[in-house]
C-alpha cells in the first residue's frame, strides 16, 4: 500500500489515462476513498481537458447533425432505455453499442467505488482470515516452545539436585546388584544420610509386567522399610528420586523387588536387586 | 464567451436533455462540435472514423446527461473527458495507434509553433496554445503523447527513449506549469 501523498504525486498522469494499468487501479481504489484526492484530479482533468484545444477545430460533415438528432430520437432516455438500445444495436449498425461504459465518465465513479470498495473488504476478509491462521499457528508454537522450556528447567533443575546430591558432604553411595531373577541388573543409589534425599539409576532390568512396577526397601535392622516405585524403559533403564524417611537413613542393604503397580507397606514380590552393604 | 453563464448554460443544457429535449441535445452539438470534432480528429486522424466517433459522444451524451454532476467539474471538462476517452478507445481498438503517434507529435510540435501567429484560431485555442507553446519541447511533447496518443507513461519513456523517472517528472511538471498558465485564463475562457 502506498500512502497518500504517493497517490497524489499520480493524479496528473492519471488525469492524462497515462498510468500504467495496475496503478491506475490502484489509484481508483484510493480514490474511492479519498476525498481530497478526487477533488484534486477534477482539478487536474480541467487541465487535461484543456489540451483539446491545441487541437485544429475542424467542422463535421454537415448530415451528421441530423443523423445524430434522428438516432437520439430512436434512442429512448435511460429508464426506458435498455430495451430498444438493444434492438438497435442489434440492427447492422455502425454504431458501436454502448455497453462498454467511458472510461472516464463521472457516473462510473459511483459504481467503481462500489466495486473497489467490496473489492477492499473481501481483500480485508481474506487477510484476516490468513492472518487468524497464522496466529493460531504462532500461539501453538508459543504454547509448544513454552512446554519445552518448561521440561528444560526441570531437567536442569533436577540435574543440579542431583550434583548436589552426589556432591554433598554426606553423601553416600550404594551398589545394587542383580538377583538371580535379574543376573544382568545393576543399580546405584546416591543418597545423603542428613537429609535423606536418594537417586536411584538402574540397567539391565526386564520390563515389568502389566500392573507391577520396581519398589525400593531400605532394610534395617533386618527390617524392610518401603520406598518408591519406579518402572524402566524398553532397555531396561529406570532412575528414580527419592526422600528416605528418618527411619531409613541407617539402613544397611537396599534392595528392590517386582510390586503391584502402586507400591505395597511390606515386601510380597521377588527381589530383583539387593546391595551387599552400606560404605 | 461569458464563463458562468456558458457554464450555467451548459449545465441547463444537460438537463434538459436528462429531460429528453431534442433541442437541447441540437444546442449542445452546435456549441462544441467543431472542438470536439478537431479533438476527436486530431486522435484518430481519420475523418470518416471521427465522424462516428463523434456521433457516438452526442449520443452517449443524450443518455447520459443525468449522470452529470455538477459538484464535480464543468459540463465542458465532462463533455471532452468523454470525447477524449471514445475516441482514444477507437484508436486502440483499431490498432492504429504506433503508426500514427509520431506523425502526431511532429504534426503538433507545427501546429503549437503556428499557434501563436494564428489569428483566426479561436480565442480559447490560442490562450491554451500559448500556454504550451510557453512549456519546454520535452515537457509538451510528454503532454501530447498522453493526450492526443493515449500512451501511458512507460510507452512514452520506451518510445522517446527517455528514462521512465524523467517522463514522470516531466508530465508532472508540464501539467503544474500548465495549470498556472491556464489557471486565471481558463476563468476567462471557459
Amino acid at each position: 500500500m502506498h500512502r497518500h501523498e504517493d497517490y497524489k504525486e499520480r493524479l496528473a498522469a492519471h488525469a492524462l489515462d497515462a498510468l500504467e494499468t495496475a496503478e491506475a487501479r490502484e489509484l481508483e481504489v484510493h480514490l474511492a476513498t479519498c476525498a481530497e484526492c478526487r477533488a484534486e484530479l477534477d482539478g487536474w482533468q480541467e487541465t487535461a481537458s484543456a489540451l483539446a484545444f491545441a487541437a485544429e477545430t475542424h467542422e463535421p460533415d454537415a448530415s451528421l447533425r441530423s443523423s445524430i438528432l434522428e438516432r437520439a430520437r430512436t434512442l429512448a432516455q435511460p429508464e426506458a432505455a435498455r430495451e430498444s438500445l438493444e434492438t438497435i444495436t442489434n440492427e447492422s449498425s455502425n454504431i458501436i453499442p454502448f455497453n462498454a461504459q467511458p472510461r472516464r465518465a463521472w457516473a462510473s465513479m459511483q459504481t467503481f467505488g462500489a466495486i473497489a470498495a467490496s473489492l477492499i473488504i473481501a481483500a480485508l476478509a481474506v487477510a484476516l482470515a490468513l492472518l487468524w491462521q497464522r496466529n493460531n499457528r504462532m500461539e501453538a508454537e508459543v504454547a509448544r516452545l513454552s512446554r519445552d522450556y518448561n521440561q528444560s528447567q526441570i531437567e536442569l533443575a533436577q540435574a543440579r539436585e542431583d550434583r548436589k546430591l552426589l556432591t554433598a558432604p554426606g553423601a553416600s553411595m550404594a551398589v545394587l546388584n542383580g538377583t538371580e531373577n535379574a543376573a544382568g541388573a545393576r543399580a546405584h543409589l546416591a543418597y545423603d544420610k542428613t537429609t535423606g534425599r536418594a537417586m536411584l539409576v538402574a540397567d539391565g532390568l526386564p520390563p515389568a509386567p502389566e500392573g507391577k512396577a520396581y519398589q525400593l526397601w531400605f532394610i534395617a535392622d533386618g527390617k524392610p522399610l518401603p520406598g518408591g516405585v519406579f518402572n524402566t524403559d524398553a532397555a531396561g533403564h529406570g532412575e528414580m528420586r527419592e526422600q528416605i524417611p528418618p527411619d531409613g537413613r541407617a539402613a544397611a542393604v537396599f534392595a528392590v523387588t517386582l510390586e503391584r503397580a502402586g507400591g505395597v507397606p511390606a515386601p510380597e514380590g521377588k527381589a530383583y536387586l539387593q546391595s551387599k552393604a552400606a560404605s | 464567451m461569458y464563463p458562468e453563464q456558458a457554464q450555467d448554460a451548459d449545465a441547463e443544457l444537460l438537463r434538459a436533455i436528462a429531460r429528453g429535449e431534442e433541442q437541447a441535445l441540437a444546442a449542445l452539438y452546435d456549441r462544441y462540435r467543431l472542438i470536439l470534432f478537431g479533438l476527436i480528429q486530431r486522435i484518430l486522424h481519420n475523418r470518416a472514423e471521427a465522424e462516428d466517433v463523434l456521433q457516438e459522444v452526442f449520443l452517449q451524451v443524450w443518455q447520459k446527461a443525468a449522470d452529470f454532476d455538477e459538484a464535480r467539474g464543468r459540463p465542458f471538462t465532462w463533455l471532452v473527458t468523454l470525447a477524449r476517452s471514445r475516441a482514444i478507445d477507437r484508436l486502440r481498438s483499431l490498432g492504429a495507434r504506433d503508426r500514427l503517434a509520431t506523425a502526431s507529435a511532429r504534426e503538433e510540435t507545427e501546429a503549437v509553433a503556428d499557434a501563436v501567429t494564428d489569428a483566426i484560431l479561436s480565442e480559447r485555442g490560442k490562450v491554451v496554445r500559448d500556454a504550451l507553446g510557453q512549456l519546454p519541447e520535452e515537457q509538451q511533447q510528454v503532454l501530447l503523447l498522453a493526450y492526443f496518443d493515449g500512451f501511458t507513461q512507460s510507452e512514452i519513456a520506451t518510445r522517446t527513449g527517455t528514462p521512465l523517472g524523467t517522463v514522470k517528472t516531466r508530465m508532472r511538471s508540464g501539467m503544474t506549469k500548465l495549470r498556472e498558465l491556464l489557471g486565471t485564463r481558463m476563468k476567462l475562457i471557459s
